[in-house]
């Protein structure tokens, strides 16, 4: 019946992704259309569509989009690892996975895009974006295919990641002077110029023929060149002895919350890190080069805007995983089992269950651990604007002439939303995760969402207003549920309740005239779903430690 | 009651449309080694869970140490030394952080013992788990498991998968820890030898029933396997009330029997059968023939 | 101690122990007054349940081949009580058995096997060192 490889490998991939290949693409949408349907109901008109603002919303959704089209084909793929015990040549091997990959890439893009122009009154350009995710997808195929972890690679992955990224820039328009994104220059990537298709061959033949060197050396073992492995050691054994002491946890919770934190949530505040070096290598390039050292605010002010839409990204991403990754881990092939408490970041195998930690401490090791991840993503954007500001001052450039730090009060504000989305988003699994499935959790939202539009008003006020009422709802009942099992006391929930409902009220204060009615309502549902975990963690967790 | 440690009165779980364990009663004595025979998929791991809290009891009721696992997890877990089936301890902590994260959970932790263990074990505390062998991670486990000197040990198949130089340190381990005053052990295996040597108490578990449920040396005491000759030849085995199994051709005929010597002897006279032979019989043997006779 | 048991063999470990206690005995490997290893240590060694030895102890003393003395442990019963002969002769009496059991389903007579025992003994003249029978 397989008259050939490709038709049996591709078989093989659909018949194992049967249910990934269906929830995939959606996963892919549904963050982007959380940002973008909330902006159609707050500006309608058309000059919005070609400011420099949704341009620059665009490259963001679409780097966002790119990382999770890749992410997704290559967890997909699986390890390459598999069919080297096969009569298969390497190149082969290579082959199938480089090109069937960039033509998955490129056509997941291409229809994504495809469905955002129709649902959305926004003509944003498709064939530069795809032409670029194959690009991408390349590019990173030689650090991907390999077995062996290697700081090397990792460091060539970011200097492709700095690559990748000034082309975007360069072909937007962006000029690399004050004002950096948002100005009027920045234009839409709407041809692909000669340069471009010579730069994409090229990579796209470089990236192969690594890609291949790098297969062959992990089909016959060989992990390193000499030297790098030497280097590598040293760099191992340097950790080793630095993270020699011991640690000396003071309680069950502490030593829970450090566990969390290592093994769930390190990597958001790593990425948003990384994201912010790269912002800065790339600034402090752009700058030398332009001798102007107010590139280097620009770039190092959009870089860290960048890097903090990457982290509410990311944590959107982890969170949505761990409400649906389960689903999607059964139905991989059997090989692909990990040990359990590896294979979704979110389950807790046989050991952990057999801890003796209550499941009110559990709770707030997990609440605490989350928090700890969101402050540290904030400290180190705090410090990327300390050193902004540090430079602007140590250089003599005036800051009130770069936009987006006119008012301190978008920066300020914009920064705490993204710090309460992350901590939220953190919590998924355990705050709303329980909720989503309770029918009569939804029962009042879907009510009122009729009321409305039995009255006519608009679809963004029903749905904002039936997820407000939704996460009221679980709020109330949760509080209602930990009271009563004395998960925790009634100062503390009338303390978190009283917390929240002044930083909704604020924020309302704050917003009033930028906001318009779905801004408000979606103001409420995040102040809700921030007090959420405070209260249904320990009921989540009592559920799942038993079943 | 408080003689047992654990006691397990008709349990009943299913899975969906899966029956796992179907009127499980199971009860465990203080001070001593049980044994949990049973093929894979029999239902041993979800018995085991029960006991852990993991699973609430659909039927029937669990109680560990008088309580009830699933309300009071904290102080249950707390006096067990649990060693997974999976050993999914997280691979990416070093040997040394485990233990520092584990001994936090448990006041009675004997850090002193840990070490000599990890010495005796010849672990390295700098390397990380992912880098360890199957021996090395069950080593590790046991090793957290007994440092807190539990009053139950609770191993599920603790040597699958194992050499036989590491089943020598566990199956020593589990001896250690009996001839400590008043602890329990209770392991499952689907390896009989290592039952035999072991247990003190043996019960089968097969499709989620039990089967048996018998002080070891009870059992030998229950079961032969007799060569009777008869006056007549035959095609089939002539029919001998109590017996498990039987083989053989013409005029003898070999019985696994079920039940005392005397009264074998009174069915076998019956038949007009004399005892040609005493056969040896294992423990392999026996289950094999009572998991055979459902 | 060198003992050797064999789990799945049939034979309940027990009972492996004690004859092969009662057979250390019997050859003189081990003599009257010496000291048997612990329960704890013997259990480690062979990992086996202690109560399975501990019930080989016990079997042992009610048949004489052993003594426990308080607080010091078990030790090989001295061989001139009517108990311990009695043992050696119940031990001696299974291996004739076995032998003629053997021998007829071979088909030899017993003047034979008797005429065979003889110039076995001829052969093997080095007297062994065993326990000195006065009977």
């Amino acid at each position: 019946m397989m008259h050939s490889i490709i038709a049996a490998l591709t078989w093989e991939y659909v018949a194992r992704n049967r249910w990934m290949l269906l929830w995939l693409p959606l996963l892919a949408n549904i963050p982007a259309l959380c940002i973008l349907l909330p902006l159609k109901s707050i500006s309608p008109d058309d000059s919005f569509m070609t400011s420099p603002l949704l341009i620059g919303i665009q490259v963001s959704v679409l780097l966002s989009l790119v990382l999770v089209v890749c992410f997704g084909i290559i967890s997909t793929q699986g390890s390459s690892r598999r069919l080297y015990r096969f009569p298969i040549s390497t190149i082969q091997i290579t082959s199938y996975y480089f090109w069937t990959g960039a033509l998955l890439v490129g056509a997941q893009v291409a229809l994504v895009l495809w469905l955002w122009k129709v649902l959305l009154p926004i003509d944003w350009p498709i064939a530069s974006p795809v032409v670029f995710s194959i690009v991408c997808w390349c590019a990173l195929q030689p650090v991907v295919r390999g077995q062996s972890q290697s700081l090397w690679w990792i460091v060539l992955a970011i200097l492709i990641v700095i690559a990748l990224s000034f082309w975007l820039l360069i072909r937007h328009g962006v000029p690399f002077q004050q004002g950096g994104m948002l100005t009027s220059q920045v234009h839409y990537w709407n041809v692909i110029s000669i340069t471009d298709w010579l730069i994409t061959f090229f990579s796209l033949g470089l990236a192969y023929w690594l890609t291949a060197i790098r297969v062959t050396y992990d089909r016959s073992g060989r992990s390193n060149m000499p030297l790098l492995e030497r280097i590598q050691l040293a760099l191992e054994r340097l950790e080793a002895r630095w993270f020699s002491g011991s640690w000396n946890f003071r309680s069950p919770i502490q030593a829970y919350s450090w566990y969390d934190l290592r093994h769930r949530l390190l990597t958001i505040p790593i990425l948003v890190f990384l994201g912010v070096l790269v912002s800065w290598v790339i600034a402090g390039l752009t700058a030398v080069i332009k001798r102007d050292p107010g590139t280097l605010i620009s770039l190092a002010i959009g870089g860290t805007y960048l890097s903090t839409v990457l982290q509410v990204y990311m944590a959107l991403l982890f969170g949505a995983l761990s409400l649906f990754g389960k689903y999607l881990v059964r139905f991989e092939a059997p090989e692909h089992k990990l040990k359990k408490s590896d294979a979704t970041p979110f389950e807790h195998g046989s050991f952990f269950n057999g801890l003796p930690i209550s499941f009110k401490d559990k709770a707030t090791a997990l609440v605490a651990s989350s928090a700890m991840a969101t402050v540290i993503c904030g400290a180190v954007l705090l410090l990327s604007y300390a050193l902004i500001g540090m430079v602007a001052w140590a250089f003599g450039v005036c800051l009130s002439n770069v936009k987006f730090l006119n008012h301190w009060k978008y920066l300020v504000s914009m920064n705490v939303l993204a710090m309460v989305l992350t901590f939220v988003l953190n919590n998924l699994k355990f705050s709303i995760g329980p909720m989503l499935w309770r029918i009569d959790h939804w029962f009042w939202s879907i009510i009122l969402a009729a009321i409305l539009v039995a009255f006519g008003q608009p679809a963004g006020i029903c749905v904002s207003a039936a997820f407000c009422v939704f996460v009221l709802v679980a709020l109330t009942a949760s509080t209602i549920q930990s009271l009563m099992k004395a998960d925790i006391r009634l100062g503390t929930a009338l303390g978190i309740w009283g917390i929240g409902t002044c930083l909704a009220i604020l924020g309302w204060y704050l917003f009033r005239d930028e906001f318009g009615p779905v801004g408000m309502l979606l103001l409420a549902a995040l102040a809700g779903l921030s007090m959420l975990p405070f209260f249904s963690t320990t009921e989540s967790i009592r559920r799942a430690h038993t079943s | 009651m408080s003689d047992f440690v654990i006691d397990i009165q008709h349990l009943g779980r299913s899975f969906g449309k899966t029956e796992a364990l179907q009127d499980v009663s199971l009860q465990v004595p203080r001070g001593g080694v049980f044994g949990l025979i049973g093929s894979n998929g029999a239902g041993k791991t979800t018995l085991i869970k029960h006991i852990l809290g993991s699973h609430y009891a659909q039927r029937g009721w669990v109680k560990v140490f008088g309580l009830d696992p699933v309300a009071e997890p904290v102080k249950v877990l707390g006096r067990i030394g649990y060693m997974s089936e999976d050993r999914d301890v997280p691979s990416w902590m070093r040997i040394g952080e485990l233990i520092d994260f584990t001994r936090t959970f448990y006041p009675a932790w004997d850090s002193g013992y840990a070490t000599e263990l990890t010495s005796v074990f010849e672990l390295d505390v700098k390397q990380k788990i992912r880098d360890l062998s199957r021996g090395q991670t069950a080593r590790v486990c046991l090793l957290l498991a007994l440092s807190h000197r539990p009053e139950l040990l609770v191993l599920d198949e603790p040597s699958s998968g194992l050499d036989p130089v590491i089943r020598r340190d566990i199956l020593t381990a589990i001896v250690r820890t009996t001839t400590d005053e008043g602890r329990t052990v209770l392991f499952s295996s689907h390896l009989l030898d290592e039952v035999e040597r072991l247990a003190d108490r043996v019960a089968i578990l097969h499709q989620g029933r039990i089967l048996l449920d018998q002080k070891l040396e009870d059992i030998y005491e229950s079961y032969h396997r007799v060569t009777l000759r008869f006056d007549r030849s035959s095609s089939v085995a002539p029919a001998l009330e109590g017996s498990l199994h039987s083989d053989g051709n013409g005029n003898e005929w070999t019985y696994v029997y079920r039940g005392q010597k005397g009264q074998l002897l009174a069915a076998s006279s019956q038949l007009n059968a004399t005892v040609v032979a005493e056969l040896p019989l294992s423990l392999d043997d026996i289950f094999v023939c009572n998991i055979q006779g459902h | 101690m060198q003992i050797h048991i064999q789990a799945q063999g049939g034979v309940p470990i027990y009972l492996q122990v004690m004859q092969q206690i009662k057979y250390l005995v019997a050859s003189g490997r081990l003599e009257p007054g010496d000291e048997l290893p612990s329960i704890r240590s013997l259990a480690e060694q062979l990992i086996v349940n202690p109560n399975t030895i501990a019930r080989a102890y016990r079997e042992l003393e009610t048949q004489g081949v052993v003594e426990k003395r308080r607080t010091a442990g078990t030790f090989v019963a001295d061989s001139g009580s009517p108990l311990a002969r009695k043992e050696r002769l119940k031990l001696l009496k299974e291996r004739i058995d076995q032998l003629l059991t053997e021998a007829y389903q071979m088909g030899f007579e017993l003047d034979e096997v008797m005429k065979l025992v003889e110039q076995s003994s001829l052969i093997s003249q080095q007297p062994k060192k065993g326990p000195s029978s006065h009977e």
